[in-house]
């Protein structure tokens, strides 16, 4: 079992050992006896399906809302599905035994549902390498391949100073400040270390050659970061609620757009515009 | 024919966006940008409207002759039937 205190919520994981990161959750590890999301996974040989009506079908996944009231996802090779409630609170992820990549599929969900989680409480995830950097947080956003991993190990390693919150799932808390979080879903990069501290960019990477950082429209703010934005396809208010977190992360933290090569010279660039900025 | 279901509008600073949500968020990737025009026609085609409908409202708003006004409102409505965002026929 796994427990653990993550952007403010109490964590219980179950049957999650074999997780990817499973490691790095003692970096966030706490027990004050309660329980705000809980997950746990199943290795069946076959798993009960509820009955219930099919709200939702898209490629290989099924959404099903049972006659209690509980939501299913169901994928349909049979290889593995997942129970969760309005909150994501009470999540059950089952796998049929000898699916292959079981640990990927458990950090897929357990940080997705987690995500969801936190949307129900004022909070977010972002698809982001999130770091600290003089005591103020810089999301590097962007898909897969965009550089977020190579730009922070640039910086990480020209600055020893600033450190990677999380390479791939930071939180965001809603409060009188917005603070960047580290969590322990740091999907291939494996850094990441448990602070808090208030978010001061949002930076949208894209590849290009001219290092250049500029101001987008707030179209494009929005665009970028809802490309970035953990929210459920399949669960309309939570989906809503992720709107308006958007609306107001584009409203209070400056966003900019980045088109870079990766290279120290980019690094350089971006910290020559977050400094003009006051921003580091 | 109405707005199919699924999409939220949002004003941000002096721009308005389409962020499809739930369902629609799988078919529709993204989100669609409007001015201001096209975000009042949107938001009265969250009810059942007819082509001769829209264009009256947007007389009733904006200072236009008839002729653009009905021009903007199949435009609009070829790009909504173009991107699969309406329920039922343009009439």
């Amino acid at each position: 079992m796994l427990r653990a205190t993550i952007a403010t919520r109490q964590v219980m994981l179950e049957g999650c050992d074999t997780m990817n990161h499973a490691d790095k959750f003692p970096l966030f590890a706490s027990d004050d006896g309660s329980v705000d999301f809980h997950m746990s996974v199943s290795f069946l040989d076959d798993f009960p399906l509820p009955q219930g009506k099919v709200i939702g079908e898209h490629k290989s996944t099924v959404w099903i809302e049972a006659e209690n009231g509980e939501r299913w996802l169901f994928h349909k090779s049979g290889k593995f599905a997942l129970s969760y409630d309005s909150t994501f609170s009470e999540n059950k992820l089952f796998l049929r035994k000898g699916t292959d990549k079981a640990e990927i599929l458990q950090y897929v969900y357990v940080t997705q549902c987690f995500a969801y989680h936190l949307l129900s409480f004022s909070g977010c995830m972002l698809h982001a390498s999130g770091l600290t950097c003089e005591g103020g947080g810089i999301a590097l956003c962007g898909a897969s391949g965009m550089g977020k991993s190579t730009l922070s190990h640039l910086w990480t390693t020209a600055d020893p100073d600033v450190r990677v919150l999380c390479e791939d799932a930071p939180a965001v808390t809603f409060g009188q400040d917005l603070l960047l979080r580290g969590t322990p879903f740091c999907g291939n990069d494996n850094r990441c270390c448990n602070e808090a501290v208030p978010l001061r960019a949002i930076v949208l990477l894209k590849k290009g050659t001219d290092n250049r950082v500029v101001v987008p429209t707030t179209a494009q703010k929005f665009a970028g970061v809802l490309e970035n934005f953990s929210r459920p396809s399949h669960y309309r208010p939570l989906s809503e609620k992720a709107v308006d977190m958007m609306q107001t992360l584009i409203q209070r933290v400056p966003v900019y757009v980045f088109a870079h090569d990766a290279t120290p010279a980019a690094l350089k660039a971006l910290q020559t515009a977050l400094k003009a900025d006051g921003l580091i | 024919m109405k707005i199919k279901d699924g999409f939220l509008l949002r004003k941000l600073a002096d721009t308005f966006v389409v962020v499809p949500v739930g369902q629609a968020s799988l078919d529709l990737r993204g989100m669609i940008t409007l001015n201001h025009s096209g975000a009042f026609l949107w938001e009265h085609l969250q009810a059942p409207q007819t082509k001769q409908t829209l264009v009256e409202t947007l007389l009733s708003e904006y200072d236009v002759d008839e002729a653009r006004a009905a021009a903007d409102v199949d435009r609009f409505l070829e790009l909504l039937k173009t991107n699969e965002l309406l329920d039922g026929p343009v009439e």
